[in-house]
């Protein structure tokens, strides 16, 4: 039931979410089954989000900058996924716990803890953060995107998420 | 800075004797938003990851409170 909710959405297609009633389940301590969830939604992509809201609407200053700052690195849409703790009371305690991380957002590359928006927003200054998405290949391809153009996805991916 | 805020700066000053410490309410009043800045040569070698800990770590009976926390880290 807790994966169902753990919707997959990408930089610039419109957030699919089920919607569902509130979970008023407060667990003090995280669960075998809570855990296993993030762990398959942590592997889910190669860049995964713990935000509030979804990517198309942050619902949060700090999860809004960070999804801009992940934009303009030029993240592929196709490696990236976005999960909203709004949607989830166990998630978003849980995520907490999980990472000993308190704040969200929380961002994840390859399985590995990164940071939260303080920390994303300083290596994107220092380039590190461009560093870390281009290791771990995370980057849209645009020279492969180039040699074939007939790829039906390829214009739509092509552009980074464009937000007001 | 308001009681709280001094309260907020009083734990980090004797945990990291910091070189420079900021704490500052950022919330427009509602006292759930808050800006810190420590600089302090305990943070020495640590990556910025293990340093945000050390800090979410000493506060974190109050960061459960508050909605949000913009933290800058340096090692000096």
């Amino acid at each position: 039931m807790f994966r169902a909710t753990l919707s997959r959405s990408s930089l610039i297609r419109p957030f699919a979410s089920t919607v569902r009633p509130a979970n008023v389940a407060f667990a003090r301590f995280i669960s075998d089954d809570t855990k296993h969830a993030i762990e398959t939604a942590i592997a889910s992509a190669k860049v995964v989000l713990f935000m509030k809201g979804t990517p198309e609407s942050p619902q949060c200053g700090f999860s809004r900058a960070t999804i801009q700052t992940l934009g303009a690195q030029g993240v592929d849409p196709a490696k990236f996924a976005a999960y909203n703790v709004l949607e989830d009371e166990e998630l978003r305690q849980g995520i907490k716990e999980y990472s000993s991380w308190p704040t969200i957002p929380q961002l994840y590359v390859d399985n590995e803890f990164i940071g939260g928006c303080d920390i994303i927003t300083s290596m994107n200054q220092s380039g590190e953060l461009t560093e870390l998405l281009e290791q771990s290949e995370a980057l849209v391809d645009f020279e492969a995107e180039e040699t074939e153009p007939e790829a039906p996805k390829a214009a739509e991916n092509i552009k980074p998420a464009k937000r007001s | 800075m308001d009681d709280y805020e001094k309260k907020i700066f009083g734990i980090l000053q004797e945990k990291f004797q910091p070189e420079k410490l900021q704490v500052k309410d950022v919330s427009g009043g509602c006292g759930s938003m808050f800006a810190i800045l420590v600089e302090a040569n305990a943070f020495k070698g640590l990556p910025m990851v293990k340093q945000h800990r050390l800090v979410n770590e000493v506060l974190k009976d109050e960061i459960k409170q508050w909605h949000g926390l913009q933290l800058r880290t340096k090692a000096v």
